[in-house]
């Protein structure tokens, strides 16, 4: 039996949601109402705590004349106890406005299962509330939730057994060439399935311990390369921050370190936390990384604090638009205005553009029609584990361009 | 003044909607619809008048019924325009009567 609660201070479409849900559910439906975003928060305050009489979904209007749709949700967000059921929004808004919305709820982080323009598909509502449901419990299975990991075993783990890297290729979108990965770090306890870095880098930066990590990743990623000498050609990029811009040792560290790869082209990826990528001293150090022949790249560009005007002060060698403006291009006018006036303005600064997030043939191609240089993403493939690289090159030059071609 | 609406496609795009029902829900969806557009009409006579409240209630409807480009809400600025399409749609409503 599902518990749905639908908010919306209109009878009429009340009984029409129920009656789309009625006819697209095979199993038996209790429908809740509000006619108001108020008595929905009532509702929802009151169900929270009841076990199997918990809502499975709450579908609410985002305009309501007595406590709207985001009051609903901003109560959502502050009740731990009710920020777990999945919640779909209706509007009659124009498309721009539901966007905002789900950038809102995003970041609330909340249990999304969409956001709808009025009629609401309620077949594709359902066919997206059960994809919700599938992506969410193999996750929570293999992933150890960081949030739950005490401070001092999370800590324990920043060391070279339990650091696994995984590196995801990065192709050349006219030739299709391999021309190097990006190091993505991973926590490993005990075997028992990955800790991503959403979840230990924000309470490692905390500590402090943003740098011991970055070094771990470059000493473990440049071994790596060292051990492999069929990767050497391939250029290798790892993420730093601006915190790890401002230490002395690990800009040594990092000039050390290109030493052992010399035929390797070393790139380090910034990703700005602060507002101090101007800074004398940061700006110091990113020319002594230069000058020894290591690359800088802007990452996340267009998200965060990445701006123009870091173009025209730091000789970058490449900039990644982050995959939120890249993966729905094809049908997203202003994601796709924003990649498009990227690409333009790196070509006229002649800095070479990667798209990270491409998923689809479709985006490919359209990456391509639009000068983009290089691609990143699971069309290609997915973060492949270090011991399984090598193997990825060799099938990739063997007949992985047709693979990437279809 | 002329009603903003297209009468016959209205009829069409309502005939869809109720067509798309289940039996057992049609009457009762029926009456829900009329009910509201005859609340908003009589909301036009009354005092405060919340124009912008009623467009909003009469753009939900229109969603639902896939009529929004037909009916033009944005084109319902003042009050006679607002009174004239909520009139014109419920004259289409109680036409489809006899087939729900």
């Amino acid at each position: 039996m599902m518990r749905i609660l639908i908010v919306d201070d209109q009878r009429f479409l009340r009984e029409s949601i129920k009656a789309d849900f009625s006819r697209c559910l095979d199993t038996e439906c209790v429908f809740i109402e509000a006619e108001s975003g108020y008595e929905a928060i009532s509702i929802i305050g009151h169900q929270a705590g009841m076990g199997s009489s918990r809502l499975d979904l709450i579908v609410v209007d985002l305009k309501m004349e007595d406590g709207d749709g985001l009051a609903v949700i901003d109560y959502i967000a502050t009740n731990v106890d009710s920020m777990e059921i999945p919640l779909a929004i209706i509007s009659s808004s124009e498309q721009r406005t539901l966007e905002l919305i789900v950038n809102i709820i995003e970041r609330f982080k909340l249990n999304l299962v969409g956001v709808y323009q009025k009629p609401v598909d309620v077949a594709l509502l359902l066919q997206q509330l059960r994809a919700l449901d599938d992506s969410v419990k193999p996750d929570s299975e293999a992933e150890y939730t960081a949030d739950a990991l005490p401070v001092d075993q999370l800590v324990k783990l920043i060391n070279d057994e339990h650091l696994i890297l995984c590196y995801q290729p990065k192709i050349d979108i006219a030739s299709k060439e391999l021309v190097g990965f990006e190091v993505l770090a991973r926590l490993c306890q005990n075997g028992d399935g990955f800790i991503y870095p959403d979840k230990f880098i924000p309470p490692i930066m905390q500590l402090g311990l943003g740098t011991v990590l970055a070094k771990l990743v470059l000493q473990q990623a440049i071994t790596h390369w060292q051990l492999s000498p069929q990767l050497k050609g391939y250029a290798l990029s790892v993420n730093i921050t601006v915190e790890d811009l401002i230490d002395p040792d690990f800009i040594e560290f990092v000039i050390n370190k290109k030493l052992c790869i010399p035929d390797t082209k070393l790139i380090l990826e910034l990703t700005e936390s602060h507002d101090t990528l101007q800074q004398d001293r940061v700006l110091a150090s990113i020319a002594k990384i230069i000058i020894n022949d290591i690359s800088i790249s802007l990452d996340d560009f267009g998200k965060s604090y990445s701006t123009f005007d870091r173009l025209d002060s730091i000789p970058f060698d490449e900039i990644k638009i982050d995959k939120s403006f890249v993966s729905d291009l094809d049908s997203n006018n202003q994601h796709l205005a924003i990649v498009k006036s990227t690409i333009a303005l790196a070509n006229t600064l002649k800095i070479k553009v990667v798209a990270e997030g491409v998923e689809t043939l479709t985006v490919l191609n359209r990456l391509k029609h639009l000068g983009c240089n290089l691609a990143q993403g699971y069309y290609f493939s997915p973060p492949i584990e270090g011991r399984y690289v090598s193997s990825w090159v060799e099938d990739y030059l063997a007949g992985g361009l047709s693979v990437v071609s279809h | 003044m002329s009603s903003l609406i297209n009468g016959a496609q209205i009829r069409y795009h309502m005939r869809l909607f109720f067509q798309r029902q289940q039996t057992r829900s049609r009457s009762k969806l029926y009456g829900l619809l009329l009910e509201e557009v005859e609340g908003l009409l009589l909301a036009t006579h009354q005092l405060p008048l919340e124009l912008g409240k009623l467009r909003h209630r009469l753009r939900g409807l229109c969603c639902y019924l896939n009529i929004e480009q037909l009916v033009i809400v944005n084109q319902t600025q003042n009050l006679v325009e607002l009174r004239l399409t909520l009139q014109a749609l419920h004259d289409n409503i109680l036409a489809i009567a006899d087939e729900i």
